[in-house]
């Protein structure tokens, strides 16, 4: 995962819970580093130790965690860093999905050794089926929060009807069936 | 068959998001939906500039110019500013007319930079087009300077604070080592009075207790203050000096202890060896006393030999070793590691040495070698003595070395020699004042006291003193402030003022030299180093040349090493047979005072270019020396003198070479004076 993931988390919990708990959550997971470099690649493992960590220090399930992270991600992160990619990538939620992975192969030609999750979405009607396909494991409740996000850069809630996760031999392929209602 | 291939507009819209195909006329025939999108008015077929201002290529006026420009860059902006577009020309043809087809993409970073509100979407950049690429490695450049920028401010926040902390500790320290110097003043002061008392065994031994503790105590506050004063070496300069006197001092206060355990205190020097360097002497001072206090510390019989010998070098840069070996206990090798670590003490056979004191001084003299640029080790066995070494990199800063030569036991000032004079004594401190009369009566010098500045100058100037001893911090005018008022009536040949303050700094010193102060001593006053400093300024019977002040009074030294090389005894022997052993002092009195008279009147005629002058002078100096045995000064005088007779070139820095052999010879003529 790359550093700037590793600092979003930070920022996330610096903001909503302040310093001392960033130092707890640091403490806990036996992380050395107070710094991350967006641009440089770090074992994923640190990742999910700084995410059990905060899941141990705040008391929150650890799937609770990773959703709120999600929701910042869009929200603050990935509005505030790549602003113009985000403004590009579509003017609505459905926009956004399909362009969702023209954005990520933009991302391969410059993180390189990165490895993008996959989006598609099946529409009927009211009802959206979302499909996340992804080599890594783990990260549901992640992409669940990063929907949400989404939903409300939009303008929408997101209602997830259904949460579907197909057997695959490597990694995750969920499918969620959502419904999106405007704010 | 044409000459160009057709190719279908569905094509080139895959490949490109922007087509703008313009006929012979330049009238625009066809646009893609991007266009559209952005600039409606495409619509209308409009002519090219019309609708878009031509950057690149620098010419489109006509459909020749664009057919000239295939293999151009095309970058135009909408006349309304609010869309732009890069792309190459390519020949196609539309409803069987030829046309040219501007393919390419909107021109991202202009509307980035020109209509930021203009919201480009994903679909209007192919997927092939770089530019999506590009906006994304500018975002993560900028990113990765944000990176550097915050972890820059950390760290130098960081860094001040760190910074701030350790000035405080720093000035912490050294505050805490000088309080509790002044109390430990009293205490190591009391002890060596007790010292001279009668005391039975018992007594005596706590005594001793008392008194190697205080000494371990004094030394862990001088280290603190050693390190504080390597925390500032930034402020630290080199400085040029004489390195056969340095190593005499080291003698000098070296040689009582040595002599008090019957050892034998020797220093070599190897030929070649500059006289004159240039270095931080005060560390160069320090690394060689700690070394030399330590091995007479830890040796009970036997020597303890100083050697200083030239590694490499051409002049003027050169390596010296120096060395200092004993016969003591010598180190077991696995104690050879930690030996500089601080707090490390010997223990010989599992037994604390009675004298082992706090294991401080080699992490100072560690410290001093690796800061000036030096290299050190250890050679040590068991039961065959120890020799630790240093080199130092230095530079000659005269072409005069010294010769090849070996001084065996120094010839220290007697312990039991008796001063005779008056001294003045001042110091707010009761306690301090009541400890120093003792300690200065027990030398057999009377002393009266002053409690403040005020009554130190009143006394000086009103009574007949032969010495002033001021404390530097007094309540109403420091001493620096009351050497200042002696000074305007009595002149340092006058009355010699000695310095005593409970602040070790080469900086303090500096100051009370500079302020008008003859010398400078620390507190707690030290009955040998009271001794030694006394002895250079108060009569006392061994004591022969009357010009000592006006001669030498730069140098602290009164050894006997460079006799030989300086010194014609012959021609001494003679003169003594003529005048008598009676009248020597009398004669020599006269005979150094001239020549005091005739160099200052040399200095002054080098320094307003009077030739003539100069000449005489040496001339008359050269006379002098000669007449008395001192040949190498004299020959070297005549040598001068030669020169400058035929106009020849004398070497550079002349003058300051003869002040130091100068120097030496009079302290050498004073030394043999002494032996008669």
């Amino acid at each position: 995962m790359y550093g700037v993931i590793n600092n979003s988390l930070k920022e996330m919990i610096y903001e909503k819970f302040g310093e001392d708990k960033w130092q707890q959550v640091l403490s806990v997971s036996g992380v050395p580093d107070d710094s991350f470099l967006s641009m440089r690649s770090y074992d994923d493992a640190l990742t999910y130790r700084l995410a059990n960590a905060a899941s141990e220090v705040l008391g929150a399930p650890v799937d609770a965690c990773l959703e709120m992270f999600g929701e910042y991600w869009v929200l603050e992160t990935a509005t505030k860093s790549y602003g113009m990619l985000m403004d590009a990538a579509g003017n609505d939620m459905l926009e956004f999905l399909s362009n969702m992975n023209n954005l990520h192969d933009r991302i391969t030609s410059t993180f390189l050794n990165y490895v993008p999750p996959e989006f598609f979405v099946e529409s009927t009607n009211n009802t959206h089926k979302i499909h996340y396909v992804s080599q890594r494991k783990g990260l549901i409740s992640f992409v669940v929060g990063l929907l949400k996000g989404l939903a409300t850069r939009f303008g929408h809630d997101l209602i997830i009807l259904d949460q579907c996760d197909l057997d695959v031999d490597k990694g995750t392929h969920t499918v969620f069936q959502v419904e999106l209602v405007p704010k | 068959m044409s000459d160009f291939a057709s190719i279908a507009f569905g094509d080139l819209q895959r490949l490109f998001s922007v087509v703008i195909s313009f006929d012979e006329s330049m009238r625009i025939v066809y646009a893609s939906d991007t266009v559209h999108t952005y600039l409606p008015e495409v619509k209308k077929c409009p002519q090219l500039n019309e609708i878009f201002s031509v950057l690149r290529p620098g010419k489109l006026e006509t459909f020749a110019h664009a057919l000239n420009s295939l293999d151009s860059l095309c970058l135009m902006t909408a006349v309304n500013g609010r869309f732009a577009v890069r792309g190459q020309f390519l020949v196609d043809s539309f409803d069987d007319e030829k046309v040219i087809c501007l393919c390419g993409s909107p021109w991202l970073f202009w509307m980035s930079s020109n209509c930021p509100d203009v919201r480009l979407s994903l679909s209007d950049f192919s997927a092939q087009d770089v530019q999506l690429d590009q906006l994304f490695f500018m975002t993560t450049e900028k990113q990765m300077v944000e990176d550097l920028e915050n972890l820059t401010a950390e760290l130098t926040e960081t860094k001040n604070t760190l910074v701030k902390a350790h000035d405080a500790q720093r000035r912490f320290f050294a505050q805490m080592s000088h309080e509790m110097r002044t109390p430990l003043n009293g205490v190591v002061s009391a002890i060596g009075l007790l010292e001279s008392q009668s005391l039975d065994q018992k007594q005596r031994q706590l005594l001793g207790l008392a008194s190697s503790s205080s000494d371990n105590l004094m030394e862990v506050i001088n280290y603190v203050l050693d390190l504080s004063k390597m925390e500032l070496a930034g402020e630290e300069r080199d400085s040029i000096f004489d390195l056969p006197q340095l190593l005499r001092s080291i003698l000098d206060i070296t040689g009582a202890k040595a002599k008090e355990k019957s050892l034998e205190l020797v220093l070599k020097l190897g030929s070649g060896v500059p006289h004159c360097c240039s270095g931080n002497a005060s560390r160069l001072r320090q690394t060689l006393l700690n070394l030399t206090m330590n091995a007479i510390k830890f040796t009970d019989k036997g020597s303890v030999i100083i050697e200083a010998v030239k590694l490499s070098g051409e002049d003027p840069n050169c390596l010296l070793k120096f060395s200092v070996t004993d016969t003591g206990a010598g180190i077991a090798s696995v104690e050879k590691e930690r030996i500089f670590e601080p707090f490390w003490t010997a223990q010989p056979e599992g037994l604390d040495h009675p004298d082992s004191g706090t294991g401080l001084g080699l992490d100072i003299v560690r410290r001093n070698v690796e800061y000036m640029g030096g290299k050190m080790g250890l050679k040590s066995e068991l039961g065959s003595g120890s020799t630790f070494w240093f080199d130092w990199p230095t530079t000659a800063e005269s072409a005069l070395t010294v010769a090849d030569m070996t001084v065996d036991k120094t010839k220290i000032a007697d312990p039991g020699t008796k001063l005779s004079g008056k001294i003045l004594l001042a110091d707010d401190n009761e306690t301090n004042l009541i400890l120093g009369a003792m300690i200065i009566e027990s030398l057999g010098v009377e002393v009266a006291t002053a409690h403040n500045g005020t009554e130190a100058v009143a006394a000086a100037l009103n009574d007949h003193y032969d010495l002033v001893l001021m404390d530097i911090h007094m309540p109403d005018f420091d001493g620096l402030e009351a050497t200042r008022r002696i000074r305007e009536i009595k002149a340092t040949e006058v009355l010699p003022i000695v310095a005593l303050t409970a602040l070790a700094y080469e900086k303090e010193k500096e100051r009370c030299i500079g302020g008008g102060m003859n010398g400078y001593l620390t507190k707690p006053i030290v009955r040998q180093e009271l001794m030694n400093e006394l002895g250079k300024w108060l009569p006392s019977s061994n004591q022969l040349l009357a010009g000592k002040n006006s001669m030498n009074s730069d140098s602290d030294s009164r050894d006997s090493y460079l006799d030989v090389d300086l010194f014609d005894s012959d021609v001494f022997e003679e003169l003594k047979r003529q005048i008598g052993v009676d009248n020597l002092e009398t004669v020599l009195a006269k005979v150094a005072a001239e020549a005091s008279q005739r160099w200052t009147d040399l200095v002054a005629a080098d320094a307003c270019d009077d030739e003539a002058g100069v000449q005489r002078n040496v001339h008359s100096l050269s006379s002098i020396f000669r007449s008395v045995g001192l040949m190498h000064v004299g020959d070297k005088l005549a040598s001068i003198e030669g020169k400058l007779r035929t106009g020849e070139k004398v070497e550079d820095g002349w003058l300051e070479s003869l002040a130091i052999i100068k120097t030496e010879s009079l302290k050498a003529l004073e030394r043999t004076l002494a032996k008669h």
